[in-house]
């Protein structure tokens, strides 16, 4: 598992950060990493619980109870005294909510972690939901998803995922079904947390500046005496293919158009995750996005292209964002789909092309890799996204772990990233969204 | 007597570096303490060794931004910085793209900073590159045109952004001339008028070595990098820096501005002038920021948790070197934002006039000094705040003193500053969204 997350779990002979990985008897699975740079610690806890749990009656209650939990007294009487308390030790704590999983993440400093992971322990497993903090974050939540629909590029995320995953536990939006939020009791909630929230569908991740037997002792004594229960497993079926191309149109008084394109895309444990996580990266980020200049090459007006993957354990999606002038819509449509028809033979790498030609070709599939090192490398400074990728990696993960992640980078090969893009890019259903400046408003 | 004597001398020698330094020398507590020295052409370096990661960060800092662009030829500073990354050929973008390498641009209102972004083992390569194009950018109408374009492109994004928005409108009710992000991107007069005669002057008078400062952040060791820089960046043409455009803040013309927009929710932000840049001051702001609106559990979190007339608050320094200016913001359903407004202000007229207790202020320090090593913890960002701090006219060294100085503020000190700089005849009310018949005007005690 940490070898996957790519913690070594040796000691400091080689240098390498000391790292170990245990479950506790009541199936808390756990994962530590020494780091000395700053005296602060990171740690999440990833609880498998999700929007995929939910039905049409509980539509973002696993939303609505990260609020309760995170906002909560914990096992105190006060919300507001236990906010001020934590600021008081420097802790800065949050919570997700997304299909698949719940996360609370804390960072204080290192003289806190003791402290800290005992009110982590509180807030979430305490049991008590106060009626009246519900009704102020239903409220709250009304707040939360106004913002994310006055903002184009989150509200066109949300809207093609919802068309992409139509009829799908993955088509539910996290904030759920206004409706069934107002009507949520306590009493409701509590039924639809208590067989869910248990020790042992989570996984607690800690990196920071500790040693790590201390750590180990502490994570023991203050989580080991949880029960563990029966936890009902969430069966959530894989997705297929989607069948048709769906094309959707609105306006928001924004200056700008933003395009975009869905695709469903491989699940986290699927053999191609890796080579179409390369395969977006190249297609849609970096220095020289490969889409941006085909894009660009034609004869429209493209200001930004952006591409991103999303894995998740039942399905995954592919989006690609674009940002151009309304005028250009169809004919970037045109040249997406006509580029996607041949991308599945496409030259990757130097190494695909005679040895005279190679001095004038582009390699993508070089630089991927070296942009992936070093985004790797910038991303493991920071504590608590290290902690909040393992909890997650811990609970989504279920391939035999093969040698570190960037060993598996530098296998990926130019064939693969054509397999990839053949099985889920080319010739492939889309779900595609317009978002048009008011008419009149564009300046 | 002669042991004795030399053992006070070894003493003496061994805090002498200290003693000398006295004032803002105290004990470095970010990551390893920085070396500096400066090339033969003059360009200042600060570097520090972080063995955590085999990568290297190198934020290269150039003063004079938009607060230096000439009267009529707003966005001059942007397009001058931007045109100096273009990639001119080719092979130049084959050889970065084979290097895995990056590069990114932030304009501000002081100065411009490149970012480049580097394995460690491809940073001598890297900057091989991208010194040949920083200290040479070839200016032609065909490249001036593309980025006029990708101006008018940022413009458009700027006012789709809400919190964008507000701080380019803010610049322009507090500042006597186009600064601080008034025009960054410039508009359709100054984008006409600027010429490549505006261009080179520019280039001439800020493109200098000693008016620039680069942040090294390396696991690769002074020995390695010093004369990789020599070699790379000697090339730049020498020269001194050039004195900053005078500039000075105003009395707004009106206490409330209100900008329509059809959104769902209404931004309101109230925003007040804070003192001078300083090293004091700087760390008062940041102190008084974090406080009132930074995270969960913040001064003003009871907008949130007792009223739910937010999903979140938040404060932000702009800490400009002339004048930094404090905003407090929220987003409200249009349909309440009157009543958020009237909440926001009463709260922070409470603030003003009774302070902060002493525990409280404990409680604030420790948040704030943690906040400062978590947005400090990656070297990227690091590399920038210490950049930050050169550009704005204070020190890198602050970086490492920080929480010393935050330990130093006193609660009389903290409370005398908060009735001073939050006293309701100095706020500004700005809203953004939709139109309403509802109450604009600050409703303080004025």
């Amino acid at each position: 598992m940490a070898l996957a997350c790519g913690l070594p779990l040796s000691g400091a002979a080689d240098q390498r950060p000391a790292s170990a990985y245990f479950v506790l008897d009541n199936g808390l699975q756990v994962l530590l990493q020494e780091k000395h740079d700053l005296p602060l610690t990171g740690m999440t806890l990833a609880i498998d619980l999700g929007t995929k749990d939910e039905s049409d009656a509980t539509s973002g209650y696993a939303h609505l109870l990260e609020h309760m939990l995170l906002f909560g007294a914990g096992a105190g009487t006060d919300s507001e005294a236990r906010l001020a308390e934590l600021r008081g030790h420097g802790v800065a704590h949050n919570a997700h909510t997304d299909h698949d999983l719940m996360t609370f993440e804390v960072s204080c400093p290192a003289a806190e972690s003791a402290w800290a992971l005992e009110q982590m322990r509180q807030a979430v497993f305490s049991g008590r939901l106060d009626p009246q903090l519900l009704e102020r974050e239903k409220r709250v939540i009304g707040e939360e998803i106004l913002q994310l629909r006055d903002d184009p590029a989150y509200l066109g995320r949300l809207m093609v995922m919802e068309r992409l995953f139509a009829g799908h536990p993955y088509g539910r939006p996290v904030f759920g079904d206004g409706s069934a939020i107002q009507a949520a009791t306590i009493e409701q909630l509590q039924a639809f947390c208590a067989p869910r929230l248990v020790v042992n569908r989570c996984a607690l991740s800690l990196i920071g500046d500790f040693t790590l037997a201390a750590m180990e002792a502490e994570v023991r004594r203050n989580w080991g005496a949880m029960p563990a229960a029966t936890a009902p497993a969430a069966d959530v079926p894989v997705l297929g293919r989607l069948e048709k191309n769906s094309e959707h149109e609105i306006a928001l008084d924004v200056q700008e158009c933003h395009l975009f394109f869905g695709w469903r895309a491989p699940e986290f444990n699927h053999e191609q995750r890796l080579p179409f996580s390369l395969l977006t990266h190249i297609l849609g980020s970096g220095l020289n996005p490969l889409l941006g200049g085909v894009l660009r090459g034609g004869r429209q007006q493209v200001e930004r292209v952006d591409m991103s993957y999303l894995p998740m354990r039942s399905g995954g999606m592919a989006l690609l964002h674009v940002i151009l002038k309304p005028q250009d819509i169809r004919g970037v449509r045109n040249e997406v789909a006509a580029f996607l028809s041949r991308v599945g033979s496409f030259n990757f790498s130097r190494e695909d092309v005679l040895p005279r030609e190679r001095m004038y070709v582009l390699d993508y599939l070089e630089s991927a890799r070296n942009q992936m090192e070093y985004g790797d490398a910038n991303f493991r400074e920071g504590t608590l996204n290290l902690s909040l990728a393992c909890s997650r990696f811990l609970l989504l993960n279920r391939a035999p772990v093969k040698g570190s992640y960037l060993d598996s980078v530098d296998k990926v090969s130019s064939n693969d990233l054509r397999r990839a893009a053949g099985k889920f890019l080319s010739g492939k259903k889309w779900v595609m969204l317009a978002i048009k400046p008011l008419p009149g408003k564009q300046q | 007597m002669k042991t004795s004597l030399a053992l006070h001398l070894v003493l003496l020698l061994a805090f002498l570096p200290a003693a000398l330094n006295g004032g803002d020398e105290a004990t470095w507590r970010l990551g390893r303490e920085p070396r500096t020295f400066t090339l033969e052409n003059g360009l200042s370096v600060i570097l520090q060794q972080d063995g955590a990661a085999p990568i290297t960060v190198a934020q290269l800092l150039v003063r004079g931004g938009d607060r230096d662009d000439p009267p009529g030829l707003g966005g001059l500073s942007y397009l001058v910085a931007r045109l100096s990354l273009e990639i001119s050929e080719p092979s130049v973008l084959r050889q970065l793209m084979d290097l895995g390498s990056s590069f990114s641009l932030s304009a501000g209102g002081d100065y411009s900073l490149v970012t480049i972004r580097s394995l460690s083992r491809n940073f001598a390569a890297t900057l091989s590159v991208l010194a040949g194009m920083i200290s040479e950018p070839l200016v032609s109408d065909l490249r001036v045109d593309g980025i006029k374009d990708l101006m008018r492109h940022l413009q458009k994004m700027e006012v789709d952004d809400p919190g964008s928005f507000m701080r380019k409108s803010l610049a322009g009710v507090f500042y006597d001339a186009a600064a601080y992000g008034a025009t960054r991107f410039g508009d359709e007069a100054s984008l006409a008028r600027i010429g490549r005669k505006d261009i080179q002057s520019f280039l001439r008078s800020h493109y200098v070595a000693g008016n620039m400062t680069l942040v090294v952040i390396s696991d690769l060791d002074e020995a390695e990098i010093r004369p990789l820089l020599a070699s790379r960046l000697g090339g730049i043409a020498a020269g001194e820096k050039p004195t900053p455009r005078p500039l000075s803040l105003r009395r707004p013309l009106r206490p409330a501005l209100e900008i329509e927009r059809q959104t769902a929710q209404t931004l309101v932000s109230l925003t007040v002038p804070l003192p001078e840049l300083n090293a004091k001051n700087f760390v008062l702001a940041t102190l008084l920021e974090t406080w009132l609106g930074k995270g969960i559990g913040s001064r003003l979190w009871p907008l949130r948790s007792r009223g739910s007339l937010t999903y979140g608050v938040n404060a932000e320094v702009q800490p400009n070197r002339e004048a930094m200016l404090l905003s407090v913001s929220l987003k409200a359903d249009a349909r309440r934002s009157a009543e958020a407004q009237a909440e926001l202000e009463r709260l922070v007229r409470e603030v003003s006039a009774s302070g902060i207790a002493a525990a409280e202020l404990a409680a604030a320090k420790a948040y704030t000094r943690a906040d400062f090593w978590r947005e400090n913890e990656n070297r990227e960002r690091r590399a920038a705040t210490l950049a930050f701090l050169e550009g704005s006219g204070l020190s890198y060294r602050l970086g490492g003193s920080f929480a010393q100085r935050l330990d130093e503020i006193g609660l009389e000190e903290f409370n005398d500053f908060l009735r001073t700089w939050l006293a309701p005849a100095r706020w500004f009310i700005l809203r953004i969204g939709p139109a309403t018949v509802e109450r604009t005007e600050v409703t303080s005690d004025k």
